[in-house]
């Protein structure tokens, strides 16, 4: 049992130590994680969902979308949520954005545990935070957790494609037939 | 894409049709799906979630929890399922195969069912107006997911995932901390597989 003794790096140490390539990383409690490659319906639900939230956002000039996002959790997490949106001020070389209100993961068998387990809630944790959207690429299913008040989070879930996508921190209304239209979903689900 | 003619079944047929043997079968939408044998991991937590909930309910019968209760749907006749833990507050029947009015339903997770008990089985317990929580719990690492019904077709989600946090289910008065659940469980230590 023994252990290693790992420094754990801050957020600030993990930028000027992340290496430049083309890799992602996100920072977990102090430990940088790479980010796997992601598939092709993750890729088009993104950019899917990148315009019509850029397009939904054309009421509310000072908001925008970004994609990937950048937030941290603390000192010692830093993480790259698959879209968010953030409003007012926003400087061109911030690396994180302290004000994202609507924070979106695109869901896969390989990150899920850690989307619900680890990231869910410390999204739930930032206070500027209003809405979190799970989306799955491979079948019609969403979850918006909506903060209710306070700490206290309801969850609309999402599973036929005539169900409306409401995200009000974006002013988005839209039908998940039009989210879903180009992607390949997967043909064996049973439903 | 050549469709194969299943013939869809009823509950009535499916307790006729399911074999008497020692395997498990749930009912969704008409047909019949066999269910996975349990972890070791899965078992362990199961039976420590059943005596926390038997604690918590002593002295309210005859509300009780048990494991292997099934769950139809009121609106539908074509869908039986079986949650790892079930709470009812009817009278138990002598002749009933399933209880009346399930109050909360946990599952247990794991790799394989997860997906399933999140997109198939929380959505048909969602439909069920008597059950208020739906309890979903991971064995490999601490972490409980409670929806809860406020009101009609809204559910609150509470998270827990630290040793300190506590798992709390208000329809049967259960309260544990997360560190007591999970007690001695070789859990994974890894955030990023």
């Amino acid at each position: 049992m023994a252990e290693t003794a790992l420094k754990k790096l801050t957020v600030e140490e993990f930028f000027d130590w992340c290496p430049d390539d083309d890799t992602h990383w996100e920072l977990f409690d102090g430990v940088p994680v790479a980010m796997a490659p992601t598939k092709s319906a993750h890729r088009i639900l993104a950019a899917k969902l990148a315009a019509l939230l850029d397009r939904a956002l054309s009421k509310k000039p000072e908001c925008r979308v970004e994609t990937p996002g950048g937030v941290a959790k603390g000192a010692y997490s830093y993480y790259e949520p698959d879209l968010l949106v953030s409003c007012g001020p926003v400087s061109p070389e911030e690396r994180i954005t302290g004000n994202a209100v609507l924070i979106v993961e695109i869901l896969s068998p390989s990150t899920e545990r850690t989307d619900r387990r680890i990231k869910t809630p410390d999204y739930r944790d930032m206070p500027s935070v209003r809405e979190l959207l799970l989306i799955d690429p491979s079948a019609v299913y969403c979850e918006v957790h909506r903060r209710h008040d306070g700490d206290v989070w309801v969850v609309e879930f999402l599973r036929s494609l005539s169900d409306t996508l409401r995200l009000d921190s974006a002013a988005l209304d839209v039908p998940l037939y039009e989210v879903y239209e180009k992607v390949p979903l997967d043909e064996t689900e049973g439903g | 894409m050549g469709q194969a003619a299943t013939k869809r079944l009823t509950v009535e047929e499916f307790f006729d049709w399911c074999p008497k043997d020692d395997s498990r079968w749930e009912l969704v939408d008409g047909v019949p799906v066999a269910m996975a044998p349990a972890s070791d991991m899965h078992a362990i937590l199961l039976t420590r979630l059943l005596a926390a909930a038997d604690r918590a309910l002593a002295n309210r019968w005859p509300c009780s929890a048990r494991t292997g209760a099934g769950v139809v749907r009121p609106d539908r006749n074509d869908t039986f399922l079986i949650p790892d833990m079930l709470v009812s507050c009817a009278p138990p029947r002598r002749d009933a195969l399933y209880p009346a009015e399930p109050l909360m339903v946990a599952e247990v997770l794991s790799p394989s069912t997860a997906n399933d008990d999140r997109q198939v089985k929380v959505p048909i317990y969602r439909q069920i107006p008597s059950i208020r929580e739906i309890l979903l719990l991971d064995p490999m690492r601490m972490y409980a997911e409670v929806l809860r019904r406020l009101d009609g077709e809204r559910w609150l989600s509470d998270l827990a995932v630290l040793p300190d946090a506590r798992l709390r289910l208000e329809s049967i008065g259960l309260d544990i901390a997360l560190a007591d659940l999970y007690a001695g469980l070789p859990l994974d230590e890894a955030e990023d597989d």
